[in-house]
């Protein structure tokens, strides 16, 4: 069975095709979900990145109060797979899904680049299987990146884009169906791109989505 | 009851111990375009509406629970506001 991953697009989301080509790359089917859906149908959930809103008040802020996302509160109790990734792991702690807030870079410029990180869990919907401490390059493309909050750690900066007191770049709920991250595994799907450990993970969101519903 | 009208301003700030990255690149700047003797910058956001209510302390109820619960993030963010009758 192919997983049906949803790709939720909000007005300002810039990401929802790379994620779809990163889906389909690691042998699922995207599936359109509109921010005012409220019917999901998917396996697994994607919020993809962007700037939601134009970051209008907060990143997220706008966005997490759209009727989708009541929809993915639901799906997100109920045990499925949601993965929230730049804009969307802000739209995630904005709706409460996640805790805490990410706060703007302390150079107050807008970072791009690939880091390298290191994975703290392997009991989430998108590490399970890898090795534990395994280390992943992968790009990051923010402004507001610096995690603010008492989350579960998922990923921690190894090459201080943010300093090292600011580590954390990506979290995860205790279940580990919940998964919110700034760094953009949608595109590091080709050795073309600099990268391809983003299929990995888009690969374990897959299996995990399958398992979950099946 | 005709309802009432209202201007708000809400102030919104970061609390304290929350890194206000804006705030210091300012103050870093002061020196250098002479500006002396000045710490502590802080940078909040001021946000103006009008808002019916049926009198001044349900307009004041309103506006608080919608900056709890959409204007501002409680985690790192406090408010005040003033609210004046409108002519």
């Amino acid at each position: 069975m192919t997983a049906r991953i949803g790709i939720v697009r909000f007005p300002g989301t810039t990401a929802a095709a790379d994620a779809a080509d990163a889906v389909r790359t690691a042998g699922g089917e995207p599936v359109a979900v509109w921010h005012t859906d409220t019917e999901l149908g998917v396996d697994a959930i994607v919020l993809p990145g962007g700037a939601a809103h134009g970051d209008a008040l907060r990143p997220g802020a706008i966005a997490a109060r759209s009727p989708v996302m009541e929809a993915v509160r639901a799906f997100a109790e109920a045990g499925g797979a949601v993965l929230g990734l730049g804009n969307g792991f802000q739209i995630l702690t904005e709706a409460g899904l996640l805790p805490g807030t990410l706060r703007p870079n302390p150079t107050g410029r807008f970072l791009a680049r690939t880091v390298e990180v290191r994975v703290e869990r392997t009991d989430t919907v998108i590490t399970r299987g890898l090795d534990d401490e395994a280390v992943l390059r992968l790009p990051i493309a923010h402004g507001h990146g610096v995690y603010h909050g008492d989350g579960s750690v998922l990923f921690r900066h190894l090459d201080e884009p943010h300093g090292p007191s600011a580590d954390i770049a990506g979290i995860a709920n205790e279940a580990g169906n919940i998964v919110g991250t700034m760094l953009r595994p949608e595109r590091a799907i080709s050795s073309l791109l600099g990268s391809q450990d983003g299929v990995l993970l888009f690969r374990t969101l897959l299996d995990a989505s399958v398992s979950s519903t099946s | 009851m005709n309802p009432m009208l209202f201007t708000v301003q809400v102030e919104i700030t970061l609390r304290d111990g929350v890194s206000d990255s804006q705030g210091a690149t300012i103050e870093a700047s002061l020196p250098r375009l002479g500006f002396d003797g000045i710490a502590g910058v802080r940078v909040g956001t001021c946000i103006r509406f009008d808002i019916e209510a049926d009198d001044e302390a349900d307009a004041r109820t309103r506006v608080e629970d919608l900056c709890d619960s959409f204007l501002t993030n409680p985690a790192i963010e406090d408010f005040t506001f003033r609210l004046d009758e409108a002519r």
